[in-house]
């Protein structure tokens, strides 16, 4: 009897020192996760940054061999004034390479100005697959429309989002 | 049986204090190298919008860098009580690519660097051209 007791005890000891023995391990695998997504995080306040300095350098930065910005040119285009400064065709190249030359690299870039019902959207490199991690900047781009009487101001919505 | 269960408990502690170690270990190094970056956005920032910003009749133009104003920086900044020192490079287009710099000391091979590119504004010629900035960031 004495025997069986001295044997349960050998076997409760050893489940005990087993089940310790998975806390351990799985205490370990916690320690080492705590605050592993800081380096992620911080990357990805960056990318939000740059999603930020794309919207303002289009906003900014003139179209070659006009005094536009990218963003005035194309809200002047959608707006449809009777002739617009810079070509359509002229202006899709150059905010195709535009984007090319600003797209942090393994992300895409899509560039959507809308008014009303009209849109004008620029992707680069390729259409983003929609799980992809997004980095959004809006903002509105004004133009004043001179008219013969009184100037009008015409607003246009922009959008840049760096998909990762 | 008694001394196998000491055996093993002491095992156990010891493998649980060398866990805590190289945890707080990794943590260290996760909450630096984030610091780090952190940085490097931060410094690329302020270079941006503050130290660097094209000036127009008392007006200072945001997101516009005006490279005549490089040799007025200062590479080694304070943030959050402890110092950096920083290399900058601007790069931008205007008919072909131009390159400006690397501007700052010259980066260290022993310690970690942070690289950060943000799309910028250049001020040239009187226009604004389309570029980017490059920023290396290091503990100092």
């Amino acid at each position: 009897m004495a025997g069986l007791r001295g044997e349960e005890r050998g076997v409760s000891d050893v489940i005990a020192i087993a089940f310790m023995l998975l806390i351990a391990i799985f205490a370990g695998v916690l320690l080492h996760a705590y605050r592993l997504d800081a380096v992620t995080s911080a990357a990805d306040r960056q990318l939000q940054l740059k999603a930020e300095y794309v919207y303002r350098t289009l906003e900014l930065s003139q179209v070659e061999n006009y005094s536009l910005s990218y963003f005035e040119a194309v809200a002047e285009n959608m707006i449809g004034l009777g002739e617009t400064v810079v070509p359509e065709n002229y202006l899709v190249e150059k905010i195709d390479n535009a984007l090319s030359y600003l797209t942090p690299p393994n992300c895409s870039t899509v560039v959507e100005l809308t008014k009303d019902n009209q849109s004008w959207i620029q992707t680069f490199p390729s259409q983003p697959a929609s799980t992809a991690t997004q980095f959004t900047f809006s903002g509105a781009v004004t133009i004043i429309i001179a008219e013969a009487g009184e100037n009008r101001v015409a607003q246009v919505n922009a959008r840049v989002t760096i998909f990762r | 049986m008694r001394i196998f269960k000491a055996v093993v408990s002491a095992l156990l502690v010891i493998t649980f204090i060398a866990l805590l170690l190289s945890a707080y270990t990794q943590y260290k190094t996760n909450m630096s190298v984030a610091g780090l970056v952190d940085a490097s956005s931060s410094l690329a920032n302020h270079i941006a919008l503050k130290t660097l910003a094209y000036e127009e009749g008392g007006y200072t133009k945001e997101y516009v860098v005006d490279p005549q104003k490089i040799p007025l920086l200062d590479f080694r900044q304070e943030i959050g009580g402890e110092n950096f020192a920083f290399q900058v490079t601007l790069r931008y287009t205007a008919g072909t690519e131009h390159v400006l710099g690397p501007y700052g000391p010259a980066t260290p091979s022993e310690k970690a660097v942070s690289n950060i590119t943000v799309p910028i504004t250049v001020f040239d010629n009187y226009r604004f051209e389309t570029g980017k900035m490059e920023v290396k960031v290091w503990r100092v």
